[in-house]
C-alpha cells in the first residue's frame, strides 16, 4: 500500500505538467541529436568488441543511458524540495515504514527516469534508421529502468551525504562530468586514456553503455550484465541506509 | 482506556540543544488539549516524538497505550495530523493533493473524495480545487490542508500543530466548530497547538504551558488562573505616581502596572488585602472610582507563567 502510493506521487508530480513532460523529453534529445548528429560527420565507424557499427548505432545506447543519468541527477534533488517543504514530514506521519518510503522514492524516481530513457530511444533510433532487430530492441528497452534504479540510487545516495541542495548541487556536476566523460557514452573504452581506465571500467556509466549496446546490437551481455545488477543492487542498498538514517533524524 | 496520550518525563535532546526536558502531560479520550508555550518551548518536537517520527532520549510515551519508538506504524494508522509547515505538493492540485493523502494513509479513495467534496464547501474552497496549491494565498492553503487532515473520518487522536496560521476570523470559527463536533461525537482526542491564546481558550478542555520542554502547568482556564497564578485586582480613578513604592511595599502584592488613571495589581492565592490595599490608596490620595477582583485572563497567566511579561 504505502510503496505504491510513495510510487504514485512520484508519478503525479511528474505528469502534472504536459509542458514538463515535453520538456523534459526535448532537452536531452535536442542535445543528443545535436552532438550525435555533428560526431557522426566526422566519425563514420567504430569498433566495438571486434565489430565495426556506425556511430550513430554505437552512440544511441550511450545516449540513452545518458538520458537516464541526467534524469536521475534532476529527480533525486526532491529529496532535498520533500525535506525544505515539510512533505517528507507529511509523509513519515502517514502509517509508511520509513524503508517503504525509501525503496518508493527510489522506484518513483526510476519510473520517471526510464521513461524519459524510453522516449528518447524511440525519437533517435527513427532519426538515424536504424534497424536494429525487433528482440534486439525489446532486449535493449528491457534494460532502462535497470540503468535508471542504478543511477537514481546513486544520486540518493549524494542526497543522503549531502547536508544541503547546495552542497549537492555542486558535488553532482562535478561527479556528473567525471562519470559523463570518464564513461563510454561517446567514445569506446579504447579511446580512454590509460590512467582513467581503472576508473571507466568500473563506472556505472560505462557498464550501463556496454550492456545496452550489447543488447542492442545482438551481442553477449551477460558478464556485464551480472556486474551491472551486482552494482546496482550495491548501490540500492547503500542509498537504502543512507537515506533512511537520514530520514530518522528528521 | 481512558487516556490517550500519556507523556512521562520526556526528554529529547538535538546535539547540545534542549528540546524537552522532562515533560510530562496527558490527553483523555475526546478531550481537547491544548497545548501552549513560547517559540522554541518543544510543541513541535512532542507531535513528533508521538507519532514516532522522531526518538525520544528518554522517558516514557504511551499513545493508545503503545510505544511510538516501536509501535509508530500502528499509531499512524489511528492519527491524523496537521502540520505547522503546509506538508502538501505545491505544483499539484488541491485535488491531485486529497488523492495522494488519501492514498499515504491507505484510506477509501472514492469516499475520501466525496468527503472532500462536502468539507470543501464548509470551508469555502469549492472554487479551489483545480488549481495548484501555488495559486492559492496562505489562508486558502491552509484551508486546503485543514480540509485535507479531516479526510480521515475516524481518527482516534487528531493533532493540530498551529493550525490556524493565516486563517481568516470566519474560518476560525468553522474549524473550532468542526473539532469541537469530532472530539464530542467521534470521541476523538484533540491536541492543539498555537499561540493564540484567545483561540486555546476557545477551543481546549484543558491546557498544557509548556516552557523549555518542560510542562509548567496543566488544567482548565479557570484552574490556570485560580490555583496557579492567584487574582487580580484592578482599580480605576486618580493615582497618584507615589501610591507604587507604597504597593510594593505590602506583603502578598505585586504591581503588574500603573498609570495616573488605573492600577493592576497581583495578589498571591490566599491572600485577603482589598481592604489595606483601599486603605493605602486612599491615605496617600487616591480617588477610587472602581475596583474589581478577577482572575487573570489567559494571556496575562500565560505570560506570567512563562516570565515573558513585565
Amino acid at each position: 500500500m504505502g510503496f505504491s502510493s510513495v510510487v504514485y506521487r512520484e508519478m503525479k508530480l511528474y505528469a502534472f505538467s504536459k509542458l514538463n513532460i515535453v520538456l523534459s523529453l526535448s532537452a536531452p534529445l535536442i542535445y543528443s541529436l545535436l552532438f550525435a548528429s555533428s560526431l557522426a560527420g566526422t566519425i563514420s565507424e567504430v569498433d566495438f568488441r571486434g565489430t565495426l557499427v556506425s556511430y550513430p548505432e554505437f552512440v544511441v545506447p550511450g545516449l540513452v543511458v545518458l538520458t537516464t543519468l541526467l534524469s536521475a541527477m534532476t529527480s533525486s534533488q526532491s529529496v532535498f524540495q520533500e525535506r525544505d517543504s515539510g512533505m517528507l514530514l507529511e509523509i513519515l506521519s502517514c502509517p509508511i515504514h520509513p524503508n517503504v518510503y525509501v525503496a518508493g522514492k527510489i522506484f518513483g524516481t526510476a519510473v520517471v527516469s526510464s521513461v524519459q530513457g524510453v522516449g528518447l530511444l524511440l525519437a533517435t533510433v527513427l532519426f538515424f534508421r536504424l534497424d536494429w532487430s525487433p528482440m534486439a530492441l525489446l532486449r535493449g528497452t528491457l534494460l532502462i529502468p535497470l540503468f535508471s534504479l542504478t543511477f537514481n540510487a546513486m544520486y540518493l545516495c549524494m542526497c543522503g551525504l549531502a547536508r544541503n541542495i547546495q552542497t549537492f548541487i555542486l558535488s553532482m556536476n562535478v561527479v556528473t562530468m567525471i562519470l559523463m566523460f570518464s564513461g563510454t557514452v561517446f567514445y569506446p573504452i579504447a579511446s580512454v586514456p590509460t590512467w582513467l581506465r581503472l576508473f571507466a571500467t568500473v563506472n556505472p556509466v560505462t557498464l550501463s553503455c556496454e550492456t545496452a549496446r550489447a543488447a542492442f546490437l545482438g551481442l553477449s551481455m551477460s558478464t556485464s550484465l551480472i556486474i551491472l545488477l551486482a552494482v546496482m543492487f550495491l548501490i540500492t542498498l547503500c542509498a537504502m541506509i543512507i537515506l533512511r538514517r537520514n530520514v530518522l533524524t528528521l | 482506556m481512558d487516556e490517550v496520550v500519556v507523556v512521562n518525563d520526556l526528554a529529547k535532546k538535538y546535539g547540545e540543544t534542549v528540546a524537552l526536558a522532562g515533560l510530562s502531560l496527558s490527553a483523555k479520550k475526546g478531550e481537547v488539549l491544548g497545548v501552549a508555550g513560547p517559540n522554541g518551548a518543544g510543541k513541535t518536537t512532542l507531535v513528533k516524538i508521538l507519532v514516532g517520527v522522531t526518538l525520544r532520549d528518554s522517558g516514557d510515551v504511551r499513545v493508545f497505550g503503545w510505544d511510538p519508538s516501536t509501535e509508530g506504524l500502528r499509531i499512524r494508522k489511528s492519527i491524523s495530523i496537521v502540520h505547522q509547515r503546509g506538508g502538501m505538493d505545491p505544483f499539484l492540485t488541491a485535488w491531485d493533493n486529497f488523492g495522494i493523502y488519501l492514498r499515504l494513509r491507505g484510506l477509501d479513495v472514492k469516499r475520501g473524495l466525496a468527503r472532500a467534496r462536502a468539507l470543501s464547501e464548509r470551508f469555502g474552497i469549492n472554487d479551489l480545487l483545480h488549481r495548484p496549491l501555488v495559486t492559492l494565498s496562505g489562508g486558502e492553503s491552509r484551508k486546503v490542508q485543514l480540509v485535507r487532515v479531516f479526510l480521515h473520518d475516524s481518527p482516534r487522536l487528531l493533532i493540530m500543530d498551529e493550525p490556524t496560521v493565516g486563517l481568516d476570523p470566519a474560518s476560525r470559527r468553522v474549524l473550532w466548530d468542526h473539532v469541537r463536533y469530532i472530539a464530542t461525537s467521534l470521541g476523538t482526542t484533540i491536541l492543539w497547538t498555537t499561540h493564540d491564546l484567545h483561540e486555546m481558550e476557545s477551543v481546549s478542555d484543558r491546557i498544557a504551558v509548556i516552557r523549555k520542554g518542560r510542562c509548567l502547568a496543566l488544567g482548565t482556564v479557570n484552574e490556570l488562573s485560580e490555583l496557579v497564578f492567584g487574582r487580580v485586582v484592578e482599580v480605576h480613578g486618580e493615582i497618584p505616581d507615589s501610591c507604587r513604592s507604597v504597593l510594593d511595599k505590602v506583603p502578598g502584592v505585586n504591581v503588574l502596572s500603573i498609570t495616573p488613571c488605573s492600577a493592576v495589581l497581583v495578589v498571591e492565592p490566599g491572600q485577603e488585602v482589598v481592604p489595606l490595599i483601599t486603605e493605602i490608596l486612599v491615605q496617600n490620595g487616591c480617588r477610587i472610582d472602581s475596583l474589581t477582583r478577577r482572575t487573570f485572563s489567559l494571556e496575562e497567566a500565560f505570560l506570567q507563567l512563562t516570565e515573558e511579561g513585565d
